[in-house]
C-alpha cells in the first residue's frame, strides 16, 4: 500500500510523537508513506470559520499536489477539511471553478482522502496486523477517545459510526488492551478555543477527562492532535479546578500499537507526551508478564 | 417581547442564506436536539434551535449581535442529529463569515482576533507556526502572558519549534490568499 502522507502542521510540532509513531507503525505493516511536495496548512476552523473560498482552496492545494492515488492523513481535522473539499469541489462545479481560480491550475479529483485510523482499522486485515506484534498491552484499560472531525458528518467522514464508532476500539482489542465502556468516545474537546476560549476547553475537555477517570482507564487513547493536545496540555490545571485526583496520559492508537510491534517507547515519542507515562507503560509491562506466565504453565 | 421588524435587507440576507443550505429554515420544527446535544449551548446567548427560530422569524440582525455562532465549535453533533436534515453548523457557519466580514465580534473579540491571528501566521508562513501565533494572539487580544507558563515545558519536549517550518509552496498559498480576500472584500484575512 502506498500513500501520500499529509501530516499537517501540529505533527510537525505539538503533535510530533504522532508522525514519529504512525511512520514506525505503516513501516512495519508495509504501508508506503510519500510526503506530498509543497503541502500547506488545511486552514483549518479558522479558515472555515471566516472565508469560504480559503477553506476550500487551502486543502485542495494540498490534495493537488499529492502525488500517489490516496491521501493518509493522521490528523482528524485536517482529514475533515480535506474531506469537505472534495466532496463539495466533486458536487459542486462554480465552487470548483472559484477555488481552481484561486489555485491557478486544475483541481486534481478523484484523489481519496483517509484518515490513518480508517487505513490501519479497516485496509490491513487483523490476522496481518496481528502477524506483527511482538507483545500485548497486558489488558491495560483504555478508553478510545474519537472526537467531533472524525466520524462527523456522515456524508463527509464515513468510515465509521457518527455516534458509536469502534474502529480504534477494535484495534486496541487486537493489541491486547480491556476496552472500557463510555459515553464521552464522540463529544468535542474544545479544539479550536484552546487559545481564545481557554475556558470553554476546560469545560468541554474537563468533562471528557473526568469521564474517563470515572470509568476507570488508564489511557484514553485519540487519532488527533487537537484532542490530544487539550486532553494532555491542559490535563493538570483542568483536573485541578475540577478538583479531580489523578493523572491519565493521553497517548495516540499508533503509539500504543507500535508499542505493540516492539518499536521503543522513544521511536514513539512517549517521552513527549506531557502527562507522566511510566505509569501505564509499567501497568503494561505487568500485565504482559501476569499473561505471560500462565501460558508458559 | 420580541418586535418582529422584517426588514428588505434581513429579508434577503435570509434567503440567500436559505438558497446556500438548499433547504428553507421552516424545515426546522423546533424539536431542540441541536441544543440538546451541543456541548457549547452553555455558553451561547442563545443555544442553537433559538438561533433557527429567530432567523425563522427574519430576525436576522439579531442573531449577528448574539454571540452564539462565534462560540459554536463545528463539532457537527447538531447536524449529525437533526432529524429533519436542518444544516445546523452551516447556519452558524454562514453567520461567522458574514460577521467576520462586517467585524462584528459580538462579545467574542478573542475568538475574532485568533482567527484573524491563525490564518495571518497561515499566510506568512504556508504553516501554523505555534509560537508566532501564541504571541500575535496573546499581543493582539492584550493577554500578553496567557499560557506562556506552557512554553518552557513545551520547548524542552521538543514540541514547539523555535522558528517558523520551511517546505510549504509560499508563492501557491499568498496567491490562495490574495484571490480569497478579493472575493471577500471585507473579509479581511
Amino acid at each position: 500500500m502506498k500513500f501520500s502522507y499529509y501530516p499537517g502542521c501540529t505533527l510537525h510540532s505539538t503533535a510530533v510523537e504522532y508522525d514519529l509513531s504512525a511512520r514506525a507503525v505503516c513501516k512495519t505493516l508495509g504501508i508506503e508513506l510519500v510526503d506530498i511536495p509543497g503541502w500547506a496548512c488545511c486552514g483549518a476552523t479558522s479558515a472555515h470559520s471566516v472565508n469560504e473560498l480559503l477553506a476550500y482552496a487551502l486543502p485542495a492545494h494540498t490534495i493537488t499536489s499529492a502525488t500517489e492515488s490516496a491521501i493518509a492523513a493522521p490528523c482528524a481535522a485536517c482529514y475533515n477539511r480535506l474531506r469537505y473539499t472534495d466532496v463539495n469541489l466533486r458536487e459542486d462545479a462554480h465552487l470548483r471553478a472559484e477555488v481552481e481560480k484561486a489555485l491557478g491550475r486544475p483541481y486534481r479529483a478523484g484523489v481519496a482522502v483517509r484518515h490513518l485510523l480508517d487505513i490501519i482499522a479497516n485496509d490491513v486485515p487483523a490476522d496481518e496486523i496481528q502477524a506483527k506484534l511482538a507483545g500485548t498491552l497486558g489488558g491495560v484499560k483504555v478508553v478510545c477517545y474519537y472526537g467531533c472531525l472524525l466520524t462527523r458528518p456522515r456524508d463527509v467522514a464515513a468510515f465509521d459510526d457518527m455516534e458509536e464508532p469502534r474502529a480504534m476500539d477494535r484495534l486496541m482489542e487486537l493489541c491486547g488492551a480491556e476496552v472500557l465502556d463510555w459515553p464521552r468516545r464522540v463529544v468535542c474537546c474544545g479544539a479550536a478555543f484552546s487559545l481564545s476560549r481557554t475556558d470553554v476547553v476546560y469545560h468541554m475537555t474537563g468533562k471528557i477527562l473526568a469521564s474517563a477517570l470515572k470509568a476507570g482507564a488508564d489511557a484514553v487513547v485519540v487519532a488527533c492532535p487537537m484532542c490530544q493536545s487539550n486532553l494532555d496540555l491542559r490535563q493538570p490545571a483542568i483536573l485541578k479546578k475540577l478538583d479531580l485526583e489523578g493523572r491519565i496520559p493521553a497517548v495516540y492508537f499508533t503509539q500504543l500499537l507500535g508499542l505493540c510491534m516492539g518499536h521503543s517507547r522513544n521511536e514513539l515519542g512517549f517521552g513527549k507526551i506531557m502527562v507522566d507515562t511510566s505509569p501505564l507503560i509499567q501497568k503494561i509491562n505487568s500485565g504482559r508478564a501476569e499473561t505471560a506466565a500462565p501460558a508458559e504453565g | 417581547m420580541i418586535r418582529l421588524n422584517r426588514t428588505p435587507k434581513s429579508s434577503a440576507a435570509i434567503a440567500r442564506m436559505e438558497e446556500h443550505l438548499g433547504h428553507p429554515l421552516s424545515q426546522c420544527y423546533q424539536c431542540g436536539k441541536c441544543s440538546a446535544g451541543c456541548p457549547a449551548a452553555y455558553t451561547m446567548d442563545e443555544p442553537p434551535n433559538r438561533v433557527i427560530r429567530f432567523l425563522q422569524l427574519g430576525l436576522y440582525d439579531r442573531v449577528l449581535e448574539q454571540n452564539s455562532y462565534w462560540v459554536c465549535s463545528s463539532c457537527e453533533t447538531c447536524t449529525a442529529r437533526c432529524p429533519r436534515n436542518v444544516e445546523v453548523k452551516e447556519i452558524m457557519e454562514l453567520l461567522r463569515h458574514d460577521a467576520y466580514r462586517r467585524g462584528l465580534t459580538s462579545g467574542e473579540r478573542a475568538v475574532f482576533v485568533f482567527h484573524k491571528t491563525f490564518l495571518k501566521t497561515v499566510k506568512w508562513f504556508g504553516r501554523l507556526y505555534e509560537p508566532g501565533l501564541i504571541m500575535l494572539n496573546n499581543l493582539l487580544s492584550g493577554h500578553f502572558f496567557k499560557d506562556f507558563a506552557a512554553v518552557p515545558g513545551m520547548l524542552l519536549k521538543g514540541k514547539l519549534k523555535l522558528f517558523p517550518g520551511r517546505g510549504a509552496d509560499n508563492a501557491a498559498v499568498r496567491r490562495i490568499f490574495k484571490y480569497s480576500r478579493e472575493e471577500a472584500p471585507r473579509g479581511e484575512v
